[in-house]
């Protein structure tokens, strides 16, 4: 597992950037979220437990800075994070088709946990205004985004990988040489 | 065997620990740790975003882009300082021929006794805390801004916030030590007392999910036109009277429906303000927190 001594300052990064500058950008209502990629691609890359870690942590940091319900984009995180470090969909094709796919899935369900979220705390939800004119753009935006996303992070991956264990795109887990 | 354990129930654990964090945030458990860990990130957060306004600033390189922007700047703070100070000029006026009338109703009622009274006490920038936009909500549902300024400055929850001169931009939500979150009127819990300044008929300006605003409940009867002055009624008590909030951009009018509706146009653009001004000296009615229905 990544040292929490890289892990929070790196994560926390993440989500000052998210905050500070990418909060601001809106394309046709599509929002890119960085702390979405790097939680979602990384998990790809090292599986649900290091995912739900950067998840935790980043959401924290954005709840922090959030009008929302304290742990609302945490838990939304941890649930994505989660699932884009199972198994699945390994066989249909490369590792930028399969970010692509699950950036594409994955932040269309995190926006509909948020939504989740924010009608269990209260606060009025145009459910179908927010899928239509929010959720689904998103989901494109970050979906395109997420393959770049991947290719840098594996960077970090095989620069902080431990030594004598390689990784395996098909079958990701670890293996001694 | 340790290690893999772990790693199996991690994230399990992590899970339910956010959840545990959700239902204490609703019962206030965490204010004092959320106050903590504000302390350490506000500074963190400030320093991002100076850093990443100065980046931005490198990417204009030609000397008179620069130049013909800030000449644009410039005029455009005239206009929206112009427009403000008219606006301002139209609520005189209209106070002006309230307060004759007042005078006249007075005169001839000269067994009575009356007292002046003053619902706003605007202050200067220099005794009122001025906070600067810091952070913007990272969540897209929500329409809220993060400024500098929290409770050592004396901003309390349900302050009215406002940007260029008297135009209000939306009211403290949440406090902090040295931050505050202000729930922008664009957010879609945010309602406000309103009034047509033309007409004085009352209304509710509502946000709506694109961010947009629109005045709600105004009745039939009264009239109203593109180009009218949106200011708070100060009705309820949440928000003093005579504020601006825009402009009616589009009026939508049904004769079989009991009020009529108007999409404003806000005064300022929510996304483009940098100092905000808290009015400190009003003391809202509701105590409960803003009319938003947001929990202090």
């Amino acid at each position: 597992m990544l040292s929490l001594y890289i892990t929070i300052p790196l994560v926390t990064a993440f989500a000052l950037l998210q905050d500070v500058l990418l909060s601001r950008v809106s394309l046709l209502g599509a929002r890119p979220d960085l702390l979405f990629l790097a939680v979602v691609c990384w998990a790809l890359l090292r599986g649900s437990a290091e995912g739900v870690v950067w998840a935790f942590i980043g959401g924290l940091v954005l709840d922090l800075f959030s009008g929302g319900p304290m742990g609302g984009l945490t838990l939304a995180y941890v649930v994505v994070a989660f699932l884009a470090g199972r198994q699945w969909g390994r066989e249909l094709g490369s590792a930028a088709f399969q970010s692509l796919l699950l950036g594409l899935g994955l932040c269309f369900l995190f926006h509909v946990l948020l939504l989740l979220v924010l009608t269990w705390a209260g606060h009025p939800v145009a459910w179908a205004h927010s899928l239509a004119a929010i959720a689904a753009p998103s989901a494109v935006l970050n979906g395109v985004l997420a393959p770049f996303a991947h290719w840098v992070l594996r960077w970090l991956d095989r620069r902080t990988r431990p030594e004598g264990l390689v990784f395996d795109v098909r079958q990701p887990r670890y293996r001694s040489r | 065997m340790r290690s893999a354990f772990w790693r199996s129930w991690l994230p399990l654990l992590l899970f339910l620990l956010t959840l545990t964090l959700l239902v204490l945030h609703e019962t206030q458990a965490l204010r004092s740790v959320e106050n903590g860990l504000q302390l350490v990130f506000a500074p963190l957060q400030r320093f991002t975003s100076t850093l990443v306004d100065r980046a931005g600033g490198l990417f204009h390189t030609a000397r008179q882009v620069r130049e013909l922007e800030a000449q644009v700047q410039q005029l455009q703070d005239q206009v929206d300082a112009l427009s403000v100070e008219n606006i301002r000029l139209q609520t005189f006026e209209a106070e002006v021929t309230q307060l004759r009338d007042l005078l006249g109703f007075a005169a001839t009622n000269p067994t009575w006794t009356f007292m002046g009274a003053d619902v706003v006490g605007r202050e200067a920038c220099a005794q009122a805390p001025c906070g600067e936009v810091i952070g913007q909500e990272p969540n897209p549902y929500l329409r809220y801004f993060t400024i500098n300024a929290g409770a050592e400055e004396g901003v309390a929850v349900g302050m009215p916030v406002v940007a260029g001169g008297a135009v209000l931009v939306g009211r403290v939500a949440e406090v902090g030590p040295h931050t505050a979150k202000v729930q922008l009127l664009s957010d879609t819990a945010s309602d406000v007392a309103a009034m047509l300044q033309q007409s004085q008929a009352t209304g509710v300006v509502a946000g709506q999910p694109d961010g947009s605003l629109r005045m709600l409940y105004i009745p039939q009867d009264e009239p109203l036109e593109v180009g009218d002055v949106v200011l708070t009624s100060g009705l309820g008590g949440g928000l003093p009277r005579g504020l601006v909030i825009g402009q009616v951009a589009e009026v939508y009018r049904q004769d079989v429906a009991l009020f009529q509706e108007a999409a404003i146009r806000p005064a300022v653009d929510y996304r483009r303000v940098g100092l905000l001004l808290v009015i400190t000296s009003f003391q809202p009615l509701v105590e409960e927190g803003p009319e938003t229905g947001v929990q202090p």
